[in-house]
């Protein structure tokens, strides 16, 4: 079973305001996603949950060929004890009193590096492809819940020698674990905007 | 029977499979009821407010802390030397403050404006982690008076505050009570796992319906299994009954078949073979009485035919031995001699045609209720000269028979006993009651029968001795017939033979049929 995105069409966050550009010999793009924070993902983000963001970034040119491919990738993460949001890419992390500060930093998303200019040469038609996955229950959050789901009866108090289950209970848990794969109970939501790329940048 | 067998198959199938159907429906719908007795607003409404609850108490021990190092910092051991120019303060013990219940202090450590270290206590004599320069960095450059830095992995929270007029740092490093902070975590731990829940209200519910459905394609399989091998014991006697019918048709009626059931297949299969029996014992009889009445027509004519030419022959030859006047003593006595041969010849030629013309005509049954022992006795009474030796069954009484026709048989059955008995050994007759039968059995001790003429030895005109006619038993087994019972022969060569007649005790009507 694949995961599915189950928020309402209203809740479902839209990318807007595209925009590709050069800088120099980088051929860079800024765009928007207001409700990015709100809803499903503002109230995973507050239970302590991690999100996971992943922005791809294709090229393509006719025939929805890809010519290249960028990723970014982030972990946001709400401490509820200390009120702090961090947020962790490959560059490092940042941290966020509140979750508009946070919101402020991601929107609008601006430079953000697509390649040289030199990518483009030759190309003929072509445009950007954004597409953002949002991760709201990881494959390792989704491990513990399973954990949790099929040994529900272990405590924190029980002794490795006790065992409240008795046999039938823990062998149709193990059973029943069997057919529950991991990856069947993420959740994520994906969003995706397209703009052409500029005949200004192509032809350097 | 293939086709049986699949009906069988689907059948069991569409038993399973059927139900599956529904249940399905009802399981998905239980499960989902069941997330969401688990997954609804009052509990996350619960959830979150125990959390506040917790984030309550933990920013009011914070706050506490903090309040605990403000008073530190205003006390005298502080504010007389904070400004002293020695590189290190001595400090009190009695600086560091008691536990209080919610802190365990574990040590104050005061840094100057250029945040080095001047002065400690420390609680046990065992350091803390101190808190890193960056850290203290970070907050001199953050322009807030104080805060407090939690590490909550290690249990250490330090609160830190600037000194008056900014002369430097304090810090005061305390742990919580361990509980409160795994109670807290525990609980938060609770509401991830609800959100989870929530995120997958139906990816899970969705999953323990395939489960369900793997479980039960399981059981499906053990199904088609189950109903292959049942079926295969219902379809394989029937296959076996139906080649026994197809054996029957071809003419095979020596087929049985075999089966070891206890059921109504099995029943079925006995009276199957009871059938086959009854088929065979019925053309077999056909067989002998149309050979006996092709022996009986046959028989009928050759006494018709043999029997009148006989008084004239005797006329003749009596005319021929009257007309001689008696002139030549030797031709007269030569004349004498053929007569009395002519005349022995043509005497066997009337008892050979009186066999014939009997066994081709035999009158009809006078039946009449006899003591059997008494008929047996008086026909023994005819042969004195030879042992015989009688046991009778005192619960044989009277029965139906053809008086003259029994003697027949016994007088029969006695001659060839006797004409066997080369030893002159004693010949028994029996007599034995059982149900509705009376048994009858004459034994000798004679030279026996060969195997190969066994089965012969009721036919007609077979004989194995010289100047018989073959008829004398085939005419005992049809009076025996006649009476609606069997004859039948044991024999050993060497040691003797054995005739054992079942006769009916109940009415006997014409034909030989018992009413």
């Amino acid at each position: 079973m694949s995961s599915q995105s189950l928020l309402l069409a209203q809740e479902v966050p839209e990318i807007s305001d595209i925009q590709v550009y050069q800088v120099h010999d980088s051929v860079k793009c800024s765009f928007r996603i207001p409700d990015l924070f709100s809803g499903d993902v503002e109230e995973t983000l507050l239970s302590g949950l991690p999100v996971l963001i992943e922005e791809r970034y294709l090229y393509q040119g006719e025939q929805n060929k890809t010519i290249n491919t960028r990723i970014h990738k982030f972990r946001i993460t709400y401490d509820i004890w200390e009120d702090l949001f961090t947020l962790e890419q490959a560059s490092g992390f940042h941290q966020f009193p509140d979750l508009d500060s946070l919101t402020r930093w991601w929107n609008p998303r601006e430079e953000v590096f697509l390649s040289s200019v030199s990518r483009l040469e030759n190309v003929g038609e072509a445009f950007l492809t954004i597409r953002v996955r949002i991760v709201l229950l990881s494959r390792a959050e989704g491990e513990k819940l399973k954990d949790w789901i099929f040994h529900s009866q272990e405590t924190e108090e029980s002794l490795p020698t006790q065992n409240r289950d008795t046999g039938f209970t823990l062998n149709l848990n193990r059973l029943l674990s069997i057919f529950f794969r991991k990856e069947d109970v993420a959740r994520e939501i994906i969003v995706q905007g397209m703009s052409p790329i500029p005949e200004s940048i192509k032809k350097f | 029977m293939n086709s049986i067998r699949n009906k069988l198959i689907i059948l069991f199938l569409c038993i399973t499979i059927l139900p599956l159907i529904p249940l399905a429906w009802i399981v998905n719908q239980l499960v989902h009821y069941s997330y969401q007795i688990g997954v609804n607003p009052s509990v996350e409404e619960a959830l979150k407010s125990g959390i506040d609850f917790s984030l309550n108490v933990y920013q009011q021990k914070k706050q506490h802390l903090q309040e605990t190092l403000q008073t530190i910092i205003a006390s005298e051991a502080i504010t007389e030397q904070i400004e002293s120019p020695e590189t290190t303060l001595t400090l009190p013990v009695t600086l560091l403050p008691r536990d209080d219940g919610e802190w365990r202090y574990k040590g104050i450590f005061i840094f100057n404006r250029n945040l080095k270290k001047k002065g400690a206590v420390i609680r046990g004599g065992v350091a803390p982690p101190e808190i890193s320069s960056e850290q203290l960095q970070k907050f001199f450059s953050q322009g807030i008076e104080e805060v407090v830095i939690a590490n909550r992995a290690q249990n250490l929270f330090y609160a830190i505050r600037k000194l008056p007029e900014n002369l430097g740092v304090a810090v005061l490093v305390a742990s919580l009570d361990p509980s409160f902070l795994k109670k807290s975590d525990h609980l938060l731990q609770m509401y991830k796992l609800y959100r989870s829940l929530h995120l997958t209200e139906v990816s899970i519910p969705r999953q323990f319906l395939y489960t369900f459905l793997a479980l039960s394609l399981f059981i499906l399989m053990a199904t088609v299994m189950v109903a292959t091998w049942f079926s295969r014991k219902i379809t394989g006697p029937l296959k076996e009954l139906v080649e026994g019918t197809r054996e029957l048709g071809r003419g095979n009626l020596d087929f049985r078949v075999q089966l070891q059931s206890q059921d109504e297949i099995g029943d079925l299969a006995e009276h199957f073979n009871q059938m086959a029996k009854a088929l065979k014992d019925y053309q077999e009889r056909t067989i002998y009485l149309e050979r006996m009445a092709a022996w009986r027509e046959i028989a009928r004519r050759l006494a018709h035919e043999i029997k009148n030419p006989l008084t004239p022959i005797q006329l003749t030859v009596q005319e021929m031995v009257d007309q001689y006047p008696g002139d030549d003593p030797e031709y007269q006595k030569l004349l004498q001699e053929c007569h009395g041969i002519i005349s022995e010849e043509l005497e066997n030629l009337r008892k050979l045609v009186h066999e014939f013309s009997e066994f081709g005509r035999l009158p009809e049954l006078q039946l009449s209720p006899r003591q059997l022992h008494h008929l047996i006795t008086e026909v023994v009474r005819l042969y004195p000269h030879q042992t015989i030796e009688c046991h009778f069954d005192p619960e044989v009484g009277e029965i139906e028979v053809d008086e003259d026709r029994f003697r027949r048989i016994i007088i029969n059955l006695l001659e060839n006993a006797i004409q066997a008995n080369e030893k002159q050994l004693p010949i028994t007759i029996t007599t034995h009651k059982e149900e509705e039968e009376v048994i009858i059995k004459v034994t000798d001790q004679g030279k026996g029968i060969p195997e190969e003429h066994l089965s012969r030895i009721f036919q007609p005109y077979f004989t194995t001795r010289s100047g018989g006619a073959g008829l004398g038993l085939a005419i005992t087994r049809r009076m025996v017939e006649e009476h609606g019972g069997t004859i039948s022969v044991q024999s050993e060569v060497g040691k003797g033979t054995t005739f054992t007649i079942k006769l009916p005790v109940k009415k006997i009507g014409k034909g030989g049929t018992v009413k």
